[in-house]
């Protein structure tokens, strides 16, 4: 599921491999990285019940969210970088600009005159 | 972990799902990094209710051209606030090539000033050039537009329109390659003629009197929904799996298909269709497996007349794969005439047939109906359901009654199979 650690597979040979170095990912965000990758490979589940696992995965706070994203990105995992985007995007959704700034603790919110 | 220590891509990444022009107004706000990333969105689309509350200067059409212009590549927009002719042709004169879906609420129903503009506003769509999908509301297509051919264009949808033959035929052929047209709500056709080599869905709608004449010439052709004509000619359909045919103003005079030995679903509605137009389109569907017939009368001029005996034997041994079948009220008194269950030949069965629901409205002939019911389940050898709607009664109270009890009692004799709404 990880292009990377695919091509990390593909490109050392095999005798070689003890570990593939995943130097940006700290543990605790490594764990439901795997988590994930478990679950979505597992065929146990159908795809109704896999978007409800979807959904309360990605139930956690933004901080988390955004080390998902790095991880999913330098992994290179697409569908779990699309699911963490997306809630991060629908926390957006809906709110002005001073309630985002808020959110995500933004210090420099700048003035442009925009409308609506 | 801040926001802020995303890496440009991945919040450019994030951002892009925002498409409501609302929130990607305020994310503009949010700080300089986040406005230089909803550069990079794909889509944009403005609600009915998008600029109820105009709190500066600007209007709808130059806030959404502020918006469009300060996308890179706009492959997707979608407004369904108003906007003026001029508006749209200043955003498209932007995004008009990168656009590949466009969807506009375009409004010019009503107001007489706006239905002779010129160029119009379907001129001015001509400029997305591009499109690969195009949703219209509420148009007007009385002139033929001012278009080059949309050559990628290939979902075509148009709902509540006015149109004339000329037009809309011109802006059919301005669109070759569809495979995907949707003409729902539209009045004003009396004669449409539609060649489309790759069209694989056509759902026709037309208000009015029932009376126009389509042909329909698309080889690809799989399914086709049409209400609202009354010669409906379609010579190529090897392809053709659903068809569905409706007429709740006028009458359905002649059907014309060709062969429909791919048939699979076939739907008969309206108020009245010719008895010959029946026939045909019984005896070309001979391998369907889900009918659906509700059609109040038949007749060939404008007087209603009631429907002929139809066979029961013969209707089910000419589509023997039948396996679900919704028949109604005069349709299903038809099936229930005196004779036909005379000659039933002890090897007849009806195989395939796993549901069925029946509406009735009437008491009479009670007995030839519940003889027809009992017919059903007895040479039905795989029936699974059966579902007895009984509508509104109109004759005397007692013969109702009588009829209803009757039901009631064979209900209770085939409990597992039959259920009544």
């Amino acid at each position: 599921m990880s292009k990377t650690v695919k091509d990390a597979i593909e490109t050392i040979p095999t005798d070689e491999i003890n570990s593939i170095s995943l130097s940006l990912v700290r543990s605790e965000i490594l764990t439901k990285v795997i988590e994930y990758c478990k679950k979505h490979n597992s065929a146990q589940m159908s795809d109704v019940d896999l978007m409800d696992w979807d959904v309360e995965f990605a139930n956690v706070h933004y901080t988390t969210l955004f080390d998902l994203v790095l991880s999913a990105n330098y992994m290179n995992i697409n569908c779990l970088l699309d699911l963490v985007c997306g809630k991060i995007a629908d926390m957006i959704k809906g709110k002005t600009p001073g309630e985002i700034a808020k959110l995500f603790d933004i210090k420099d919110v700048s003035t442009y005159e925009e409308d609506n | 972990m801040s926001i802020e220590l995303l890496p440009d891509g991945v919040l450019q990444f994030i951002l892009s799902h925002i498409n409501n022009g609302r929130d990607v107004a305020y994310c503009n706000c949010v700080s300089k990094r986040w406005k230089n990333s909803m550069a990079y969105i794909k889509s944009l689309y403005f609600t009915r209710n998008a600029f109820d509350n105009p709190s500066h200067n600007e209007n709808a059409d130059m806030i959404v051209k502020r918006m469009v212009s300060a996308v890179e590549r706009l492959e997707e927009l979608v407004v369904y606030c108003p906007f003026s002719q001029s508006g749209l042709a200043s955003w498209l004169s932007l995004a008009g090539p990168s656009l590949s879906h466009l969807e506009l609420r375009m409004d010019n129903l009503g107001d007489n000033t706006i239905r002779h503009e010129c160029p119009s506003k379907l001129d001015c769509v001509g400029a997305a050039m591009n499109l690969k999908t195009l949703k219209l509301w509420g148009v007007l297509i009385e002139c033929t537009p001012k278009w080059d051919v949309f050559h990628n264009l290939r979902i075509l949808e148009v709902v509540g329109a006015r149109l004339e033959d000329a037009a809309v035929n011109a802006v059919i052929q301005a669109c070759p390659n569809l495979t995907r047209l949707l003409l729902l709500g539209c009045e004003g056709v009396h004669s449409i003629s539609i060649n489309l080599p790759y069209l694989e869905q056509c759902k026709l709608d037309f208000y009015g009197l029932g009376n126009c004449t389509l042909t329909l010439i698309s080889p690809k052709i799989e399914s086709l929904e049409v209400q609202g004509c009354s010669v409906i000619k379609v010579p190529e359909t090897n392809h053709l799996k659903n068809l569905s045919i409706s007429n709740s103003g006028g009458r359905v005079y002649m059907v014309d298909f060709g062969n429909l030995e791919a048939l699979e679903f076939l739907s008969m509605r309206g108020i009245q269709w010719c008895w010959a137009a029946i026939c045909q389109m019984l005896k070309l569907a001979s391998d369907v497996k889900h009918l659906y017939m509700k059609v109040e009368f038949t007749g060939n001029y404008d007087a209603l007349q009631p429907f002929p005996e139809i066979d029961f034997v013969d209707f089910f041994n000419s589509h023997p794969k039948l396996r679900k079948f919704d028949i109604h009220g005069a349709m299903f008194a038809a099936l229930c005439q005196k004779n036909s269950l005379k000659h039933v030949d002890s090897e007849f069965v009806i195989p395939c047939l796993e549901e069925v629901y029946i509406t009735v409205r009437s008491p009479l002939n009670a007995e030839q109906k519940m003889s027809t019911l009992e017919s059903l389940l007895k040479y039905g050898k795989n029936l699974r359901t059966m579902v007895i709607k009984i509508l509104q009664m109109k004759g005397s109270h007692n013969s109702a009654d009588d009829f209803f009890d009757e039901i009631c009692r064979f209900r209770y004799m085939h409990r597992e199979i039959i259920r009544i709404e």
